[in-house]
């Protein structure tokens, strides 16, 4: 093995990822070659330099203070959101609908001022329904 | 013990103390990630912050089909690289909270065979050296090394994490880990 082709697999090497054939003509390499040595040395204790770092680690409140965050209402999981759309459509939609008939029972004249297409009897007709059902009223309040 | 599947299960019916749990069990982690990449506390904390609240609210999102950790450090890697553009498009520049003596390389410590890196015993100036010379790397490369070197995460799941294909793990992997020697020896 070259002392190129050596120092290009060392990083493998050190991960343990090179196959068995090529373990064995590295490390046939590393034992003749003082400059291949040194750079797996180097590389080596960077690899060790690094894993040995101290870990740092979050805040004993910072549970506390996503949770707050989340409770707080001011991060919906998506499938929430969902409903919240679906909910928004729903409501848009029954405010449409609520504008259509308004709009048509605006726009439709009432029955009450309809009686002129009716002839006299039957506006006489209403007229006794109308005092019926109100005298029904009062006698059922008496019962 | 709940499986994170089973607690993600949990956090969807709206078990919020679920979700609690997950934050215990994976906040080190993303917060160790975090500072490896910007030696800054703030920053990191702010990073995390993002990471899980980013989860909450894309759970729905995650697939199955990974394991949830890879899904969540996408999440911290992709936190990491937003962190730094915010940092790059302030125009003051956030001081690393890390306070290296410029003029002490680590050559002189891998020198000494008294130093035992074997045991974790890295002195607070050793270890300023190693977080300054990693600021120094192109952020891929300062990524690369925190998930494999200091997370100890696998190949495979590095690929998936930072969505490379397995060869460019290898590459980056020994550009990075000369570059930081290269770094580190001057
Ligand atoms: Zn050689």
């Amino acid at each position: 093995m070259k002392c190129k082709k050596c120092v290009s697999k060392l990083s493998l090497y050190i991960d343990d990822k090179l196959p068995e054939s090529e373990k064995i003509l590295l490390e046939k390499h590393l034992k003749s070659c003082k400059e291949c040595f040194k750079e797996y040395f180097l590389l080596k204790n960077v690899r060790t330099s690094l894993i040995s770092l101290n870990k740092q680690k979050a805040g004993d409140k910072f549970e506390s203070i996503i949770m707050q965050k989340i409770e707080n209402n001011l991060y919906a999981p998506s499938h929430y959101s969902t409903l919240f759309q679906t909910f928004k459509v729903s409501l848009f939609a029954a405010a449409f609908l609520f504008g259509v008939i308004a709009t048509f029972n605006f726009f439709t004249p009432s029955p009450k001022n309809n009686y002129d297409k009716y002839d006299k009897i039957a506006a006489i007709d209403n007229y006794v329904l109308k005092g019926t059902s109100a005298s029904d009223k009062i006698t059922s309040s008496l019962i | 013990m709940f499986s994170d599947i089973q607690l993600i299960k949990l956090t969807k019916d709206g078990h919020l103390n679920a979700f609690e749990s997950i934050i215990t069990k994976y906040k080190d982690k993303v917060f160790n990630i975090a500072f490896s990449f910007t030696s800054n506390y703030s920053e990191s904390d702010d990073i995390a912050q993002n990471v899980f609240l980013k989860v909450y609210s894309n759970l729905d999102s995650f697939e199955e089909k990974s394991a949830f950790s890879t899904w969540l450090y996408r999440i911290t890697v992709n936190e990491c690289y937003n962190g730094l553009k915010k940092r790059k498009k302030n125009t003051i520049s956030l001081e690393t909270e890390v306070a290296g003596k410029e003029d002490i390389s680590l050559k002189d410590v891998l020198a000494d065979p008294k130093a035992d890196l074997e045991k974790n015993s890295l002195s607070v100036e050793t270890q300023n050296i190693i977080r300054k010379a990693l600021q120094e790397l192109p952020e891929k490369y300062r990524m690369i090394v925190t998930l494999r070197d200091i997370e100890d995460i696998s190949y495979e799941e590095i690929a998936q994490i930072m969505k490379i294909s397995d060869a460019k793990v290898k590459v980056w992997l020994f550009r990075a880990r000369n570059k930081l020697k290269e770094i580190i020896k001057v």
